[in-house]
């Protein structure tokens, strides 16, 4: 990763078409040819080229991308637009030293255990503080204020995912064992979606390994381009999940699933361990649809629901039609389909909140998709996704409660 | 443009910058007019069959607004989901169903302009039929920005026909291929769509989707449409027709699945081919119908001359075929290659009666050949139009003269 110049190749392959224009978010919103794919790689290109400075409005440009990767999925070219502008992230950090409280967070926070467990439970009591505090003139003197106040952020419980499940899960008769890969927002934001997955992977007849140790995947460290952060993540990980035998490493946090599958490979392309871990790593909905009968081992009740594809999930994994599968399934045929549906919801992960007010008008659009449906439900594969819709849909007023698609296996299992 | 005018200052009009011959492209310096934010569409009127629209909306959205109330506009560019209908107009853009339908200009009833001097003024009106003097809607459709800046058009729809069919057919060899698409024009039946793809293009579509039922010479792909009985009675014949060209495979889509999955392989022709090597060069010669097999081999021997791999498909219907050659333009010696292998397909297409760009443009690409399609007299006779509008040259100049 980092150091621009290997990614000369990748950009000389962009062959300037356009087509990213349709589904880019951030462009949908700006109608500026800084804000999509295709310019996003000629300002990249003349910086390299010595045409360009690394400006601040340069810096915007790069950061201001969503890296939600639908450009790459659709392009003519396959121009590999995400890690390209990882790249240009990481040479800003390295040349040009751009430093912020969210980045310092992130380099702070996610590096070890001990880190992570304390930077959540002070978010636990940040978050309980934060909204009566916000709501007084002492707001201006609040930590975040890149944030926008309006913002909902899911109250973060006292208990993560680790108190709550076993290391190990086991059923009689069991076909393998799985390796569950929580990773943070699941952990600390929404442990019910990993209590709930521990089950569904039991009742498709696998044991369940969890490393209570497991740390961040490290995506946002990348994204971020903090390279050398993200590397030391990545190798401690490699060695961590390494270590334990399972027949696959399943995720339900397709941004998780993606960094270890593809990432670890490229920040340590001579490690072997990481070759092996890549390659076993599935997303939950993928890994129940093709490696298991779960599908007809479920207790379906009716209910409507429409689904909205996780960018690095649909793009990044190619992953469309499994959720949908399993949740016609599970809902008895309930499934409609939103328009857009794979059009990024405007999370992004740190984008969102370097970003805030372009996320939100992303979120907008895809909360009007939703609306239109007219499913009181909107369920998808991915935890961060459900964390920014069910902030826009509130925002909206809309009566629409946002899912993962765990809750609604879950739910169809249970006797 | 008054500003402009005043101060002569040159002007680009830019839609979303996806033409293919360099339309766009700042040539002299000076002031870039984007209409990315001019993208309402006024009103669509199911009565007078028009819509009204400001020339950034992107293409695609006026198909999906029409077609919710059952009306039709029929051109599509390959790029419809990103160009501007400003664009398509400035370019005089084809498409995929240009055979029965047309081209836009055959949809243009009205164009609101700015001259480059600033006054404004509407070409053509919201009737079918107008000769109030000269067709200026037409003179500025396929113009390039050149002539005068749109702001606004009125266009024609149709009614959207009610049902259609997809048809797949394969051939031993290219040449086979398009004596057979002239077979369906002479058995009378007019398809919506008629694609060819030669075996370089289903080469590299067949290895980039991992496909392994297109190892033919060339390919067939065909939609015909229209009334429920007339596309069963369209579909008849044009089966009739392809069998007895030798069409070594037939299917037809029995769905809509299966139809998509059809236009799916023409659709990743660019997509496949591009990427094989980086630098695609897409060309855009067109000849009469009845010369396509002249031209197909014509192409061939230019491919094997400079030892370039070239891709060939497109709107067979129309005899608009896209050779596009697959290159790394960063080794010199390519670019000179390519320079001569382009001179010798355009070549190739005047003599056989054809044009220098079907429906891509002259811009900066294609300028320097202008005079060997039209002779001096019509190079100068052009440039007398654009003379008397733009007297001062500051409308896109370096674009169509050199
Ligand atoms: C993948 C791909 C497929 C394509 N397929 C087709 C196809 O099938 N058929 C086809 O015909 N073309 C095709 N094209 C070419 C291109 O999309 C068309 O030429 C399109 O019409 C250009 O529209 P645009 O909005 O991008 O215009 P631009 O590229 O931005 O501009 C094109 C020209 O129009 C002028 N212009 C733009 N807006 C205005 C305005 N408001 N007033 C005056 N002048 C203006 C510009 O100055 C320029 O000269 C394809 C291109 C790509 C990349
Ligand atoms: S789609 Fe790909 S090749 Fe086309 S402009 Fe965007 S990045 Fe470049
Ligand atoms: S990754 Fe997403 S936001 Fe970034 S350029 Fe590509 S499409 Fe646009």
């Amino acid at each position: 990763m980092s150091n621009l110049t290997n990614y000369s190749d990748e950009i000389f392959k962009c062959i300037r078409c356009g087509a990213c224009r349709a589904v880019c978010p951030t462009f949908g919103e700006e109608l500026s040819e800084i804000s999509v794919a295709r310019g996003r790689m000629a300002l990249i290109e003349a910086v390299m080229g010595g045409e360009l400075a690394l400006t601040d409005a340069f810096e915007k440009a790069v950061f201001n991308c969503a890296m939600c990767g639908a450009c790459k999925a659709g392009c003519p070219s396959g121009v590999d637009v995400p890690a390209v502008i990882e790249a240009a992230r990481a040479e800003l950090v390295d040349k040009k030293r751009s430093e912020g409280l969210v980045r310092f967070l992130a380099r702070k926070s996610l590096k070890d255990k001990k880190s992570l467990d304390r930077a959540f439970s002070l978010m636990a009591l940040g978050r309980a503080a934060y909204g009566p505090l916000a709501a007084t003139p002492l707001a201006k003197y609040l930590p975040y204020q890149y944030e926008d106040f309006r913002r909902n952020f899911p109250k973060i419980p006292r208990k993560p995912l680790s108190s709550r499940i076993p290391p190990v899960s086991r059923i009689r008769g069991a076909k393998g064992t799985v390796l569950f890969y929580a990773g943070c927002v699941i952990n600390y934001v929404y442990p019910e979606i990993g209590v709930a997955a521990v089950k569904v992977l039991n009742h498709a007849g696998y044991d369940v390994v969890f490393v209570k140790e497991e740390l961040c995947c490290g995506k946002p460290l990348l994204s971020l381009g903090e390279t050398e952060a993200f590397r030391s993540v990545a190798e401690k990980n490699v060695a961590l999940l390494s270590g334990v035998e399972a027949d696959y490493i399943v995720s339900a946090c397709p941004t998780c699933s993606l960094t270890l599958k593809e990432d670890y490979n490229t920040i340590l392309p001579d490690s072997d361990k990481a070759a092996a871990l890549g390659a076993k790593v599935r997303d939950i909905n993928e890994f129940l649809l093709h490696e298991t009968d779960f599908i007809t081992r479920l207790d379906a009740a009716e209910m409507v629901i429409t689904y909205h594809d996780p960018c690095h999930l649909a793009h990044g994994m190619g992953v469309k039609k499994e959720p949908r599968e399993l949740l016609d399934a599970a809902t008895l045929g309930g499934l409609v389909e939103m328009n857009e549906a794979s059009r990024c919801c405007g999370f992004g992960g740190s984008f969102s909140f370097l970003n805030y007010e372009l996320s939100g008008r992303i979120a907008g659009r895809k909360v009007k998709n939703i609306v239109k449906t007219g499913a009181p439900a909107v369920v998808t594969a991915c935890p961060g996704c459900m964390m920014h819709l069910s902030d826009a849909l509130r925002q909206s007023g809309a009566d629409v409660v946002a899912f993962h698609t765990l809750q609604i296996y879950e739910k169809a299992i249970k006797k | 443009m008054e500003y402009a005018a005043r101060e002569r200052i040159p002007v680009t009009p830019r839609g979303a910058g996806t033409g293919l011959s360099g339309g766009c492209v700042p040539a002299a310096g000076g002031i870039v007019v984007s209409t990315e934010r001019l993208n309402r569409i006024i009103d669509i009127d199911p009565a007078d069959l028009i819509a009204v629209v400001e020339p950034g909306v992107i293409t695609a959205s006026l198909h999906s607004a029409s077609e919710a109330l059952g009306l039709f506009y029929p051109p599509d560019p390959g790029s419809c989901a990103f160009c501007t209908l400003g664009g398509n107009i400035a370019e005089n853009a084809g498409g995929l169903r240009g055979l029965k339908y047309g081209v836009t200009r055959d949809y243009v009833m009205a164009l609101d302009v700015v001259l480059p001097d600033g006054r404004t003024f509407q070409a053509g009106s919201r009737t079918r039929k107008n000769v109030t003097g000269y067709d200026m809607a037409r003179l500025f459709t396929g113009s390039e920005g050149t002539l005068g800046f749109i702001t606004g058009a009125v266009l024609k729809l149709i009614v959207l026909p009610e049902a259609k069919a997809g048809f797949l057919a394969a051939f031993d060899t290219l040449e086979a291929a398009s004596e057979a698409v002239l077979a369906i024009i002479k058995s009378g039946i007019t398809p919506s769509t008629l694609e060819i793809m030669d075996s370089v293009t289903l080469k590299a579509v067949a290895s980039f989707s991992g496909r392994n039922d297109l190892d033919y010479g060339a390919l067939l792909l065909i939609e015909v449409d229209g009334h429920e009985e007339d596309v069963a009675r369209q579909s008849g014949k044009l089966l009739d027709a392809l069998k007895n060209s030798g069409a070594k495979e037939l299917r037809q889509a029995r769905d809509a699945a299966e139809q998509e999955e059809i236009w799916t392989a023409r659709r990743s022709a660019l997509t496949a081919l591009a990427r094989i090597s980086p630098s695609v060069i897409l060309e855009d010669a067109t000849v009469p119908r009845k010369e396509m097999t002249s031209m197909v081999r014509a192409i061939r021997s230019v491919a094997g001359k400079y030892g370039l791999l070239i891709g060939t498909f497109g709107h067979a219907g129309d005899g608009n075929l896209h050779p596009t050659i697959i290159t790394d333009l960063r080794i010199e010696e390519n670019k000179n290659k390519v320079k001569a292998a382009v001179g010798e397909i355009f070549e190739a297409a005047l003599s056989l009666g054809g044009t220098l760009s079907g429906e891509h443009g002259i811009g900066i690409m294609k300028s320097s050949y202008m005079e060997s399609e039209l002779g001096a007299a019509g190079v100068e006779a052009m440039r007398a139009v654009k003379d008397a509008f733009d007297p001062q040259g500051i409308m896109n100049p370096g674009k169509i003269f050199v």
